[in-house]
C-alpha cells in the first residue's frame, strides 16, 4: 500500500510536472488546425475572390477576372496541386457556384455561367445569366455572389458606388437571381460587403464593413423585404420593380443614434447580428462558410467561419435566434492566412480552403495573394464552444470539461459592454461602455457548460468576455480566451 | 502646503438638475468665457454624472483660479508679490496701436458702453460700471476721440464666390473648435468663444488683415493664426460680411497693359467701367499687368491744410481738381508718399490712378487734416457731385482734439492702459491706476469679485464658480509653492490656449459632440482618425524636439487628409510646452538590437519592407508626390522628421497601445515576423531598418510598388479578353486584344462594337494595381470610335431616324459570348425575339490588318425586315466597293439580301443595310480597315 501511495504520488507529481511543462509550451492553433499553403505558380495571379468545387477540382476565381482549376487540391501534400486556366477576362469575380455542369460566376457586371463544351479544359461558352443591376464605373462597385439557395437562386450583394453613395440602381442592395435569370430586389441597406453565405438551415448572411452606418464590421442577416442598415440606396424604392417586391421605403434612420434604438422605430431594419469589434477582431470582415461536415472539421459543426481580410484570420460565429432575430458571438479561431482572407470553401473530406488577397487593402498575411488549406488534426482544442444569451446572463459551452475551481471564480472573467454610434459618417468608436457584474457562476455536472448570472446586461450592446483565469480539467488555458456577443435582444 | 483638492462643495451649481448642466449651458453666455476653463469645468460635471467613472476627474481648484486670474488679466492691476509672483503671467490684452485701422469707431463706442451686452461672454470688463449715465457717455466719447487717432478703417465689399468658399472654410478649417458655427440653422454651441458682431466691428479689409495675422493685434495667441493665405483670409472674412452692402462711392475704369510709369488713362480705352466701393482692386479681371482709374468727389467740411497719403504697389497718382497732389510712380513694393493741399469747405473732383505689373498689389489713399483723423479718402467721397440725400454734415465723425486729450487722460486713469498697449506718436500710455496687491486681497465680497461690483469697479460678469476659484487661488497660492510639475504646466497651458478644444490629454479635452460634425476629411475611409485632431497623450514621447518646437511656433499641416489645421500659437506663448511635454512624456525604452549589416544594407532592407511585397506600408502611406495605392495616410517622407525613433520602435510593436482604435495594423503582429527573408527575420532589426530608410525623408529611395508599373497585356498565341472599365465605353465593356495586333472593345450595355485600335492592346496596371479606380484608355494606335447605338432596328420608313433609346429599352439583351476554335469570342445578344451572333475577327484588309465582322440575326418571324447600321459619320464616301467614313475608316458591307445604301438623317450620313429575313435569317458581312 505504501508503495502504491508513493507511486500515485509520483504519478501525480509527474502529471503536475507535465502540466508545468505544458505551461512552458502551450499548444498553439497549429497543433489543431495547421495551415498548408499551396504553391501558386509564378505565372498565376491568384487573388482569390471565389472558391467552388467543380468537376472534382477546386475552381478559384480571381480579382483579375481569371478562373483557375486546381487539380489535386485534396492531396496530402498541397504542393503537388496543379493549376490550369479555365477562363480569363471576366470582371473581378467574387462568387462561384456550380449547377448542372455549369460554373456560375458572379462578376461586377453580371452573373454568368461557363462551361467547357469541347473538352479542352477551357470554358468556351460564357452566358450572361443576369445583368439587371447598374454599374457606374467605380472600383468600389463590387458584387459578391452566393451559392444556390434551396430555390436555386443566387443572392448577390452589391456594394455602394464609392464608399458613401448609390449613384445608379441597386447599388447598396441585395438581389436574388432566379434560375431563369430574373432578378428579385431582396434587401436594401448594404454598404460594402466582404462575403456572403448560408448557415446550416439555409438562411443567408453577409458581412458588411465598417463605414457609414456601420460602426464596426458585422455579420448581417438577409431576409427578403428587409433593410440591413445603410440607407444610402433608399432612392431606388421608387423603381416600380422594387416597389412591387419590397413595398414602401422604410423610415430613414436618424444619424447619431444607436442601431437598436432605430430598430425599434423601423420595423424593416434587421440589426447587425454579430459585430466584429474593431480592431480586436479585425478590420475587414470577408468570406463566410458554414461547417456542415458533422464533425469532420472538429467540434464546431453548424457554426459559421468568417474571414477577416486585414488580420488574415478566420473567426468563428455561433448564432442563435432570440425574439425572432439572429444574434450571437464571434470567437477567434485561426490566424496566419497567407494573404488577406477573402473567400472560404469547405470540402466534405473535412478541408477548409481559404483564398486571400491584399491588393488595395493591406493585410497581416504578407503575400499578395494566397490559397491555403486548413485541416483538423483530430485533436480537440480547449475552446469556448458557444456563447448563448440567457435572460439573466450567458451560458458558455466548452469543448472540454472545465476545471470547476477556476471556472467558478468570478475574478477569472472580464466582462464589459459597449455599442457603436449608428451614423452616416464613417465608422464609430466604441461608446456607452458599461461593466456588468458576474453575480453567480454555475458549472454543469458534465463540466462542459458554465452559466454566468450577470447583473447589468445591456440590450443592444456588444458583451466582450475574456475568460482569462479559466482552465480545462487538464489544466490548460483556453486556446482563445475571448468571445464577443452582440446582445441585440435579451431573451425572456 | 499641499494644494487642496477639488471638492463637490465648491461646485454649488453642480447640485442643479442635470438638464441645466454643461451640455445645456446657455448658448448665449451669461458670464465671461474662458474657453479652456469651461472645457475643464464641463469635464468635471460629466465626471460627476458618469456613474461608471470610478476615479472622478478632480482638477486643482486653485490652479483653475490662477488660470482665470491670468486670462482676466487681474494682475495688471493687482500685482502679485513674493516667490509666487512668477506663477502669474498676465494675458496680454489686444494691442491698440492701430485700433482705428481695425475697428469701426461706432462699434468701439457701443462696445465700451456695454461690453457684455455687445459681446456676451467677453473677458473685457465694463470699466464704467455703475457711474452716472451722462458721465459714462462723456467718458466714452472722449475715449473714442482719443482712440480715433490710431488710424482709420478701409472699406470694401465681399463677393458671392468668396462668401461661399469662406462659409465652407470657416466650418472646416478648425474655427468651430473654439467658436460656434455660423451656418444657417446651426445652433450656437455652449462655451464657445464669442465672436461678437464681426461685421459691425471690423470692415472687410480689417478683418482680412486680422485673420491673416491675429497675433499682430492680439499677441497673446488665444486667437492663434491658422496660417491662412490671402485668399483664405479674404474668403472667411467675406463670409462674415456677406450681408454688408456698401454703397458705391467711386467710379472706376479698368485697363489692361504693362506700364513702367502711371500713364494718362484718359487717353486709353478701358476694358470695363463701373462703380466701386472704395479703392477696390479686386474689381480687376486679372492679377498682373492692369491699371485702374478711380474718380469721384470729396466733400470738405472745414477749411485748412490737408495731408494726403498715397501708398501703393506698384505705381499710383492722386489728382485733385486735375492737379497732381501725390505721385508714387514706378514699379516698386508697397511704399507711401505724401502731398499737401489747402482746401476750402466744398466739393472737389478727384482722380486716383493705379498700375500693377506683377507680384503683390495694394493701394491705399488717405486724408488727414483739421477735424479729420487720418482715414481713407473714400470715406468722404461720392461718385457724383451731390451728397447722398441721407447723409448730413453732422454724420461725419469730426475729431475734437480737446476731447481726445480728455480721452487720453481717461485711458490712463480708468485702467485701460494697465491691460492694453497703446503707442501713439512714439509715446506709450502708462497706467496710473493702482489697486491692492493680489495677495493682500481679503474682502472678496467687495471689488471685482463681489457678486454685483459697485461703481468704478470693473465689472467682469463672472460666474459664481469663477469667483470662487479666483478666491481660492488668491487664498491658497499666497503661501504655496511656485514649483509646478510638467504635467501641471501642461494642464494649465492646454486650458489657457484651449488646446483642449481639439486635443484630449488624460481625462480632459477633445472635440465636443456638438462640434464633431465640423471636423471633416478628404479621406473618409480613415474614419475619425482622418478627421479629428489626435489625442496628445504621450506627444512628448512621440514627436522629436525640433518638430515639436516648430509645431508650437508655427503650426502644422502635415495631415493632408484632415481639413482642420494645427494653428500657430507662437513661441512666445507656447514655446515652454516643448520642454514640458518632453519632461512629462519622453521615454527611452525601446531596445535596439545590434546589427552587422552596413547602413546601406539596412536602408535597402527597410525600403523592401515598406514596399508592396514587404509589409505593404505603401498601400496606405504616400511617398512624397507618389500616391499610395489605397487611402492616403501620413506621408512616409515626413515620418522621421516628426517622430522619435524610440517611440517609433515601440509604436511598430503595437500601434493600438499608442493610438487606440487606429487603422494602422501591427506590422509585426504579436512580435511575429511575416517577411522572413529580410534581415534574418529579426523583428527588431527590421523595425530599425525601416526607421533608417525613413530617416532619409524625401531623398530616400522610392519604395517598390508605389509607382504604378504598367501591366501591358500582349496577346501572343491567343486573344486576350479584358472586361473592365474602359475610357469612352459603358462600365460593361469587353475589350479583346488579338495576336494580329488589332484590338476591339464591345459594349455589352449598349450592344455595339464601340472601338477598334491597332498595335498594343491595353495596360491593365491601372486596374490590377491597388484598388484600381478609373477608366483605362486603349494602349495602342489609331483608336477608331465606331458608330454607337444599337446595330439593328426596325425602321418605320427608309428615312426614319435611327432609334436613340437605351438598348435595353429597345428590347436588346446581352447574352454572353462563345469562344470559337481560335479562342476568339463571338458575341451573342438578342433583339426582341431575334437572336444575334456577332463574330468579329482579325483579317487582312488590303495591305493592313483589320477586322471582318459577320452578324447573323435569326428571328422566329420569317419574312420580316430589319435594318442594320454599318457606319455613320459626318461624311461617308463611296470608293468602288468600299465606303470611307470620315476620311479615315474604310468599310465594306455584304448583306445576305439587298444592298447597302447611304442616307443623310439628322445631319449625319449613315450606311444602312435593309435585310429581308428570308427563312427567318439574315446575314451581314462587314470589313473594317484603317
Amino acid at each position: 500500500m505504501k508503495i502504491s501511495k508513493l507511486l500515485s504520488a509520483l504519478v501525480l507529481s509527474a502529471l503536475v510536472g507535465s502540466n508545468a511543462s505544458a505551461q512552458d509550451k502551450l499548444p498553439t492553433e497549429a497543433d489543431y488546425y495547421p495551415i498548408s499553403a499551396f504553391n501558386v505558380p509564378e505565372s498565376v495571379n491568384l487573388e482569390a475572390g471565389g472558391l467552388q468545387w467543380y468537376q472534382g477540382k477546386l475552381a478559384v476565381s480571381t480579382r483579375r477576372g481569371d478562373i483557375y482549376l486546381v487539380e489535386n487540391a485534396l492531396a496530402d501534400d498541397v504542393k503537388t496541386a496543379k493549376f490550369s486556366l479555365f477562363a480569363r477576362g471576366l470582371h473581378e469575380v467574387l462568387g462561384l457556384a456550380e449547377r448542372d455542369g455549369w460554373l456560375y460566376a458572379t462578376q461586377r457586371c453580371e452573373v454568368s455561367r461557363l462551361k467547357d463544351e469541347n473538352g479542352d479544359g477551357k470554358a468556351d461558352i460564357v452566358e450572361d445569366v443576369c445583368d439587371k443591376w447598374s454599374i457606374n464605373g467605380d472600383y468600389h462597385e463590387y458584387a459578391f455572389g452566393s451559392k444556390f439557395d434551396k430555390d436555386g437562386n443566387i443572392w448577390v450583394v452589391l456594394c455602394l458606388t464609392g464608399s458613401f453613395t448609390s449613384n445608379v440602381s441597386y447599388r447598396g442592395w441585395c438581389v436574388r437571381v432566379t434560375p431563369d435569370g430574373k432578378m428579385i430586389p431582396t434587401c436594401s441597406g448594404v454598404r460594402s460587403p466582404g462575403g456572403i453565405g448560408f448557415n446550416h438551415l439555409g438562411d443567408v448572411f453577409y458581412t458588411d464593413n465598417q463605414g457609414p452606418w456601420n460602426g464596426a464590421c458585422g455579420l448581417k442577416h438577409l431576409e427578403p423585404g428587409k433593410f440591413v442598415g445603410n440607407p444610402s440606396g433608399f432612392g431606388w424604392y421608387d423603381l416600380p420593380e422594387i416597389k412591387s417586391a419590397m413595398g414602401k421605403k422604410p423610415t430613414e434612420p436618424v444619424s447619431g443614434s444607436r442601431m437598436m434604438v432605430e430598430a425599434k422605430k423601423i420595423p424593416e431594419l434587421n440589426p447587425t447580428c454579430v459585430y466584429f469589434p474593431y480592431p480586436k477582431m479585425g478590420k475587414s470582415a470577408s468570406g463566410i462558410a458554414c461547417d456542415v461536415l458533422g464533425g469532420k472539421f472538429g467540434p464546431f459543426a453548424n457554426q459559421l467561419f468568417v474571414g477577416d481580410q486585414s488580420d488574415s484570420t478566420v473567426m468563428r460565429v455561433c448564432l442563435e435566434k432570440v425574439k425572432g432575430h439572429y444574434q450571437g458571438a464571434c470567437i477567434p479561431f485561426l490566424q496566419g492566412i497567407g494573404s488577406g482572407t477573402l473567400s472560404l470553401q469547405f470540402h466534405e473530406d473535412g478541408s477548409l480552403f481559404v483564398g486571400g488577397t491584399n491588393r488595395g487593402w493591406g493585410s497581416r498575411g504578407p503575400k499578395p495573394y494566397s490559397l491555403d488549406r486548413i485541416r483538423w488534426t483530430g485533436k480537440v482544442p480547449f475552446e469556448i464552444h458557444e456563447m448563448h444569451a440567457k435572460p439573466d446572463g450567458f451560458e458558455l459551452t466548452f469543448t472540454h470539461p472545465v476545471d470547476p475551481a477556476t471556472a467558478a471564480d468570478a475574478k477569472g472573467y472580464d466582462l464589459q459592454t459597449y455599442t457603436y454610434i449608428y451614423q452616416s459618417s464613417y465608422g464609430s468608436p466604441e461608446v456607452d461602455h458599461t461593466k456588468p457584474t458576474i453575480e453567480k457562476i454555475t458549472v454543469s455536472d458534465d463540466k462542459k457548460t458554465v452559466r454566468l448570472t450577470v447583473a447589468g446586461l445591456q440590450e443592444g450592446h456588444v458583451h466582450e468576455l475574456h475568460c482569462n483565469g479559466l482552465k480545462s480539467e487538464a489544466g490548460l488555458p483556453l486556446l482563445h480566451k475571448s468571445a464577443y456577443y452582440t446582445l441585440n435582444y435579451i431573451p425572456e | 502646503m499641499a494644494l487642496r483638492k477639488f471638492t463637490l462643495a465648491l461646485f454649488p451649481l453642480l447640485s442643479l438638475p442635470l438638464a441645466t448642466l454643461a451640455a445645456d449651458a446657455p448658448a448665449v453666455p451669461d458670464h465671461a468665457i474662458v474657453a479652456g476653463y469651461e472645457k475643464v469645468i464641463a469635464r468635471v460635471e460629466q465626471s460627476l454624472k458618469d456613474e461608471d467613472e470610478e476615479e472622478k476627474f478632480k482638477p486643482d481648484e486653485a490652479e483653475l483660479g490662477r488660470l482665470l486670474i491670468e486670462e482676466l488679466n487681474c494682475t495688471s492691476c493687482h500685482k502679485p508679490s513674493g516667490p509666487q509672483a512668477s506663477l502669474f503671467k498676465a494675458k496680454q490684452a489686444p494691442v491698440l496701436d492701430k485700433l482705428g485701422e481695425r475697428v469701426q469707431l461706432g462699434a468701439l463706442e457701443k462696445f465700451l458702453n456695454g461690453p457684455h451686452a455687445r459681446k456676451p461672454g467677453t473677458t473685457m470688463p465694463d470699466i464704467f460700471n455703475g457711474i452716472p449715465e451722462d458721465e459714462r457717455k462723456a467718458n466714452i466719447t472722449a475715449l473714442v476721440h482719443y482712440l480715433s487717432k490710431t488710424g482709420a478703417v478701409q472699406e470694401a465689399m465681399s463677393d458671392t464666390a468668396a462668401v461661399k468658399r469662406g462659409e465652407q472654410l470657416f466650418h472646416q478649417v478648425g474655427c468651430v473648435g473654439c467658436h460656434s458655427p455660423v451656418k444657417q440653422g446651426a445652433a450656437p454651441i455652449a462655451n464657445s468663444i464669442p465672436l461678437g458682431n464681426l461685421a459691425g466691428k471690423y470692415t472687410l479689409p480689417s478683418l482680412i488683415a486680422f485673420l491673416k495675422n491675429p497675433m499682430d493685434a492680439r499677441p497673446a495667441g488665444r486667437m492663434p493664426s491658422l496660417n491662412l493665405d490671402d485668399k483664405q483670409a479674404r474668403d472667411i472674412a467675406s463670409f462674415f460680411f456677406k450681408d454688408v452692402k456698401i454703397s458705391a462711392n467711386l467710379n472706376y475704369a479698368y485697363y489692361e497693359g504693362d506700364w513702367e510709369k502711371v500713364p494718362d488713362f484718359g487717353k486709353i480705352q478701358p476694358k470695363t467701367k463701373g462703380m466701386s466701393s472704395g479703392f477696390d482692386l479686386e474689381l480687376a479681371a486679372r492679377k498682373n499687368n492692369f491699371g485702374m482709374r478711380f474718380t469721384g468727389f470729396i466733400h470738405i467740411a472745414k477749411e485748412g491744410n490737408y495731408k494726403f497719403h498715397l501708398g501703393s504697389d506698384d505705381g499710383s497718382r492722386l489728382q485733385i481738381e486735375d492737379r497732381e497732389v501725390v505721385l508714387n510712380d514706378g514699379v516698386h513694393p508697397y511704399g507711401e508718399k505724401q502731398g499737401q493741399r489747402r482746401l476750402n469747405k466744398g466739393v472737389y473732383p478727384i482722380i486716383v490712378d493705379y498700375t500693377q505689373g506683377g507680384g503683390e498689389w495694394e493701394l491705399k489713399v488717405e486724408i488727414e487734416g483739421p477735424g479729420t483723423p487720418r482715414q481713407s479718402l473714400a470715406a468722404i467721397a461720392t461718385p457724383t457731385q451731390d451728397r447722398p440725400a441721407a447723409a448730413k454734415d453732422g454724420d461725419a465723425f469730426v475729431l475734437n482734439d480737446e476731447l481726445a486729450a480728455k480721452g487720453k487722460q481717461i485711458f490712463v486713469s480708468a485702467g485701460c492702459a494697465a491691460c492694453h498697449q497703446l503707442k501713439l506718436d512714439g509715446q506709450t500710455a502708462k497706467a496710473e491706476k493702482n489697486a491692492k496687491p493680489l495677495f493682500d486681497l481679503a474682502n472678496f465680497s467687495a471689488g471685482c469679485l463681489s457678486a454685483a461690483p459697485t461703481a468704478n469697479t470693473p465689472h467682469y460678469h463672472l460666474s459664481a464658480i469663477q469667483r470662487q476659484h479666483i478666491q481660492q487661488a488668491v487664498k491658497t497660492l499666497k503661501d504655496g509653492s511656485s514649483e509646478r510639475s510638467a504635467e501641471q504646466v501642461l494642464a494649465h497651458s492646454l486650458a489657457q490656449f484651449n488646446c483642449y478644444a481639439c486635443h484630449q490629454r488624460g481625462k480632459v479635452g477633445g472635440i465636443d459632440e456638438a462640434r464633431n460634425p465640423y471636423f471633416e476629411t478628404t479621406m473618409k475611409e480613415m474614419g475619425d482618425e482622418g478627421r479629428l485632431p489626435p489625442p496628445i497623450n504621450g506627444v512628448g514621447d512621440k514627436l522629436n524636439e525640433n518638430y515639436l518646437k516648430n509645431l508650437l511656433n508655427n503650426g502644422a499641416k502635415d495631415r493632408g487628409y484632415m481639413l482642420a489645421v494645427m494653428p500657430k500659437f507662437a513661441g512666445h506663448n507656447v514655446g515652454h510646452l516643448e520642454a514640458a511635454f518632453r519632461k512629462a512624456d519622453e521615454k527611452a525604452e525601446a531596445k535596439l538590437t545590434a546589427y552587422t549589416e552596413s547602413l546601406g544594407q539596412m536602408k535597402a532592407a527597410g525600403r523592401k519592407l515598406v514596399g508592396d511585397k514587404g509589409l505593404g506600408c505603401v498601400k496606405c502611406h504616400p511617398f512624397d508626390k507618389n500616391q499610395a495605392v489605397g487611402i492616403q495616410a501620413m506621408d512616409l517622407t515626413k515620418m522621421a522628421s516628426r517622430l522619435r525613433q524610440d517611440w517609433f520602435m515601440r509604436y511598430m510593436d503595437n500601434p493600438q497601445v499608442y493610438r487606440p482604435g487606429t487603422r494602422m495594423p501591427a506590422p509585426w503582429p504579436f512580435g511575429n515576423v511575416t517577411i522572413k527573408d529580410v534581415l534574418d527575420a529579426d523583428a527588431n532589426k527590421q523595425m530599425q531598418s525601416v526607421w533608417l530608410w525613413l530617416s532619409d525623408g524625401p531623398s530616400a529611395a522610392v519604395p517598390p510598388g508605389i509607382q504604378r508599373e504598367a501591366i501591358v497585356l500582349t496577346p501572343e498565341k491567343e486573344p486576350i479578353i479584358y472586361r473592365n472599365f474602359i475610357e469612352g465605353v459603358s462600365p460593361r465593356a469587353i475589350a479583346v486584344g488579338y495576336p494580329e495586333k488589332v484590338n476591339l472593345c464591345f459594349d455589352a450595355e449598349n450592344i455595339n462594337l464601340a472601338m477598334i485600335w491597332q498595335n498594343e492592346f491595353i495596360d491593365a496596371g491601372k486596374h490590377w494595381i491597388g484598388r484600381g479606380p478609373g477608366n483605362q484608355k486603349p494602349l495602342g494606335d489609331n483608336v477608331q470610335s465606331l458608330v454607337r447605338g444599337v446595330p439593328f432596328a426596325r425602321l418605320d420608313g427608309a428615312d426614319a431616324s435611327w432609334p436613340g433609346a437605351a438598348a435595353r429599352e429597345q428590347g436588346y439583351q446581352f447574352r454572353g459570348y462563345r469562344i470559337n476554335s481560335k479562342s476568339q469570342p463571338v458575341f451573342l445578344y438578342s433583339y426582341g425575339d431575334a437572336q444575334v451572333t456577332d463574330e468579329i475577327i482579325p483579317a487582312t484588309q488590303g495591305k493592313h490588318m483589320g477586322f471582318t465582322r459577320t452578324l447573323t440575326i435569326k428571328s422566329p418571324a420569317a419574312g420580316s425586315k430589319v435594318s442594320y447600321r454599318a457606319a455613320a459619320g459626318s461624311k461617308i464616301e463611296q470608293q468602288g466597293d468600299a465606303y470611307i467614313v470620315d476620311t479615315y475608316l474604310k468599310v465594306t458591307v455584304k448583306p445576305s439580301s439587298g444592298a447597302a445604301r447611304l442616307r443623310n438623317v439628322g445631319g449625319k450620313t449613315e450606311l444602312i443595310v435593309d435585310l429581308d429575313l428570308n427563312n427567318g435569317e439574315g446575314r451581314v458581312e462587314q470589313s473594317y480597315s484603317w
